[in-house]
């Protein structure tokens, strides 16, 4: 690329903005989101142009998925008001290239998938567990543009000194634009790997700063393969250590060509992806219709599991399997069905608070969670837990629903649970649940003695109820 | 929030108007929030951002246009309600802290910002006894998880511009002390066909392709850190750019042709060394544009070669 003369640079300069003019927090959020339009898009534009510090703060501000990703699914909903003026240059060749370059990344990361699901025939990957009860597992491919979800747990086992490779996860929301990853091109990953590890330094053993979001050192596409080699650390403790981590830091923000959303399953918090800018009347609706008791779910929050490859029987050490048992309590088990624990859900909901409040000051530390552990325990005694009738599992994600309606969502691996109530049209769902099926992370249906059958598409945020 | 700006009739009949249909996007009740503070909190909002003048159906498009979910929530815990506070940590405190790591890209500067933030959002001061929260200024405008950012963005380069302003001034101080200053050698003023072309050139742009090209030549940003803020794809400022730096040389010079210069002689002038207009260049940058430090950038040309400034002043 030629250089701008740099006299010319130094004429942009010698305009400096007046003091009073920088746009607030607001209407740079606003300007970086496309929701100005008209006179005062112009007028925030044109400080900018003369603005350092603003610029600064609008780049440094972006969100870490590749914004590119967006632009090329283009359906996700735009702000109401939309001015093109002056942004007539950048729209319509956009749309052209972003659709050509849709198709292509839709063909290429189907290619990876393909090729990686072959090359990883000896590494774990998350199961589907075996059919339990009346739960039926069957889920179909992912959609071409989705890819593997890898939760901080596996991140964590995985990462106890070898730095293993794993790829960026795309989150395949409820009803949200399919957005393909793209190969990593134009810009080089800007990996902040080598020092976010340290961000959790004093964090619970396995803290996970050697997974790299290395796309550059990558198979060169949006899409490598998840690796999923945790080692055979089998004991529960391990993993709940590692799901205790209330690691921030484990944002590997990998900033590639790619539909990089980042998935950390946290234990402290549901799953969260680094921002999608732009889906923001997405997750408005989203947030609008869920219902607020322990539901911690906030913008899009699918795991999706890699596709079973056939044949395969060992499972993830980190992904456990479930069954209810006849007394009607769920439990699960890490070894395969050696030996089951008994979990409640209804514990991690009801104290979710106090473990809130607790939170907000206290450090990850390896002292936390022998502290947490021995709460748990004395909370154990202290809930009955619904009675459980039909569990059905995706990996680590699980629901489990019993009598008197009583539903309950993990994300990962049943640490943590949310209460969910299906309802619609203002009826809700009371009565005993005999069955759940789950398709695929976004769609799954739950029967009730009663006849009712309840679909979702949408992982649970919103319900159908069928006749 | 206190707003000294008077409500006009028009912001007070498009809130009440659309007062149910906001109530039940926001969900405003389930956290604790009135409708009649929420429609306070609309109307300070309008009258805030748009102009007086501004028609009833101006201000409904306007309305339509909020974030209200995330006003509410934020309001709601700038109130202190409980609920709503614990919805906020739940959904945004993890985002908070994985944010201010990317920015800051180093464990303590990270903690150090989130924790700050953390704090004012919470609402640490208090004033006429009542607990400020930083929520209590988010207007809905963007998303409150963009605000977010935004905002460490902000502290964070506050924070480092501060030092970095000390660390230049300090320089500048030791250097006058060190090296006694010679005669300041004559600086030569630019030809003023040059100066007015360049003008001419840089106003027949638009603000984008201005903005384009600051952010490119003056911060270093990468193609797609532009195509992230102007909302397009990296290609087209990939295009853009190469536009911007054929089309400017090109159009500076016929103008200066035009007026009467010979090629060659717009050539040279096009081409002046910025080092001999050191001294405006090194104050403007210093308000303007960033140190390479804290930012990920490209090499910006410009200042690389100013760096090298002060030491080719004191030799003689």
């Amino acid at each position: 690329m030629q250089d701008v003369p740099q006299f010319v640079l130094k004429r942009l300069q010698e305009k400096p903005p007046a003091a009073d003019s920088h746009p607030d927090a607001d209407q740079l959020t606003a300007f970086a989101e496309q929701s100005l339009a008209g006179d005062e898009r112009a007028r925030v534009t044109e400080h900018l142009t003369r603005c350092g510090d603003c610029r600064d703060v609008v780049a440094i501000a972006l969100p870490a998925t590749e914004i590119e990703t967006e632009r090329a699914g283009k359906t996700v909903a735009l702000p109401i008001t939309v001015s093109t003026a002056g942004m007539g240059w950048l729209r319509w060749p956009t749309l052209r290239w972003a659709a050509l370059a849709a198709g292509i990344l839709v063909v290429t990361s189907l290619g990876v998938l393909e090729y990686s699901h072959r090359s990883e025939n000896s590494v774990a990957s998350n199961q589907p567990q075996d059919a339990i009860g009346a739960s039926s597992l069957s889920r179909q491919a992912p959609s071409p543009p989705a890819t593997v979800g890898q939760t901080e747990m596996q991140k964590a086992l995985s990462a106890t000194g070898s730095q293993t490779l794993t790829g960026p996860e795309a989150v395949v929301g409820s009803g949200r634009a399919e957005q393909p990853p793209s190969p990593a091109r134009s810009s080089p990953a800007r990996s902040t790997l080598p020092r976010s590890g340290g961000f959790v330094k004093g964090g619970a053993a396995g803290a996970a700063p050697g997974s790299a979001g290395g796309i550059g050192a990558g198979s060169g596409s949006g899409v490598s393969p998840t690796s999923l080699a945790s080692p055979r650390a089998r004991e529960g403790s391990m993993v709940t250590r590692a799901q205790q981590n209330p690691t921030a830091a484990t944002g590997q923000q990998v900033k590639i060509g790619a539909a990089s959303e980042m998935v950390e399953v946290q234990a402290n918090g549901p799953i969260t992806t680094e921002s999608v800018a732009t889906s923001q009347n997405q997750v408005a609706q989203n947030q609008a219709s869920l219902p607020l008791n322990g539901r911690a779910f906030t913008n899009l929050d699918v795991v999706k599991a890699k596709d079973p490859v056939p044949g395969q029987t060992a499972s993830s050490a980190a992904t456990p399997r479930w069954t209810v048992s006849s007394s009607g309590v769920l439990e699960r088990s890490f070894d395969g069905g050696d030996t089951w624990e008994d979990v409640n859900p209804a514990l991690t909901v009801a104290s979710s608070g106090a473990r809130l409040a607790k939170e907000t000051t206290a450090r990850a530390d390896a002292g936390s969670f022998s502290e947490a552990n021995k709460n748990q325990k004395a909370e154990a005694a202290a809930y009955p837990g619904p009675i459980f009738r039909a569990v059905a599992a995706a990996g680590l994600e699980v629901w489990a629903g019993g009598s008197g309606g009583a539903l309950y969502h993990t994300w990962d691996g049943g640490n943590r649970w949310s209460r969910v109530t299906p309802s619609a049209l203002g009826v809700a769902l009371t009565g005993d649940i005999i069955a759940i099926q789950i398709s695929d992370p976004e769609h799954g249906e739950v029967s009730t003695s009663t006849g009712e059958h309840w679909a979702t598409s949408d992982n649970g945020q919103t319900w159908q109820k069928r006749q | 929030m206190p707003d000294t700006r008077p409500i006009s009739a028009p912001v007070r009949s498009a809130v009440s108007e659309l007062l149910a249909e906001l109530q039940a996007k926001s969900g405003c009740e389930k956290i604790g929030l009135s409708g009649e503070s929420l429609a306070a909190v609309l109307c300070d909002v309008a009258a805030k951002y748009l102009p007086a003048g501004a028609t009833q159906t101006e201000v409904e498009t306007f309305l339509l246009t909020l974030r209200v979910e995330e006003l509410a929530l934020a309001r709601a815990c700038a109130a202190g309600h409980n609920a709503a506070w614990e919805i906020f940590l739940t959904r945004y405190r993890e985002k908070l802290y994985q944010s201010a790591l990317r920015i800051a890209r180093e464990d303590s500067a990270a903690r150090d910002l989130a924790d700050t933030l953390y704090a004012e959002l919470y609402g640490t001061g208090t004033r006429e006894g009542e607990r400020v929260s930083k929520l209590a200024s988010f207007t809905g405008r963007g998303s409150l998880e963009g605000w977010l950012r935004t905002v460490l963005a902000q502290e964070f380069v506050n924070r480092y511009r501060r030092t970095k302003r000390l660390v230049s001034l300090e320089e500048e101080g030791e250097e006058g002390l060190q090296f006694a200053a010679p005669e300041p050698e004559p600086v030569p003023s630019p030809d003023a066909r040059l100066e007015s072309a360049t003008d001419a050139a840089l106003a027949a742009l638009s603000s984008d392709e201005r903005l384009v090209l600051a952010a490119y030549f003056l911060d270093g940003r990468t193609l797609a850190e532009i195509a992230g803020m102007l909302g397009v794809h990296e290609s087209t400022i990939s295009r853009k750019v190469d536009k911007l730096a054929k089309s400017l040389r090109k159009k500076i010079l016929a103008t200066m042709m035009q007026r009467g210069m010979a090629r060659r002689q717009a050539e040279e002038a096009l081409e002046v060394d910025v080092r001999d207009l050191r001294v405006d260049i090194r104050r403007s940058l210093a308000q303007e544009s960033p140190s390479a430090t804290f930012s990920p950038k490209r090499e910006n040309p410009v200042e690389a070669r100013t760096r090298g400034g002060p030491g080719v002043q004191a030799n003689p």
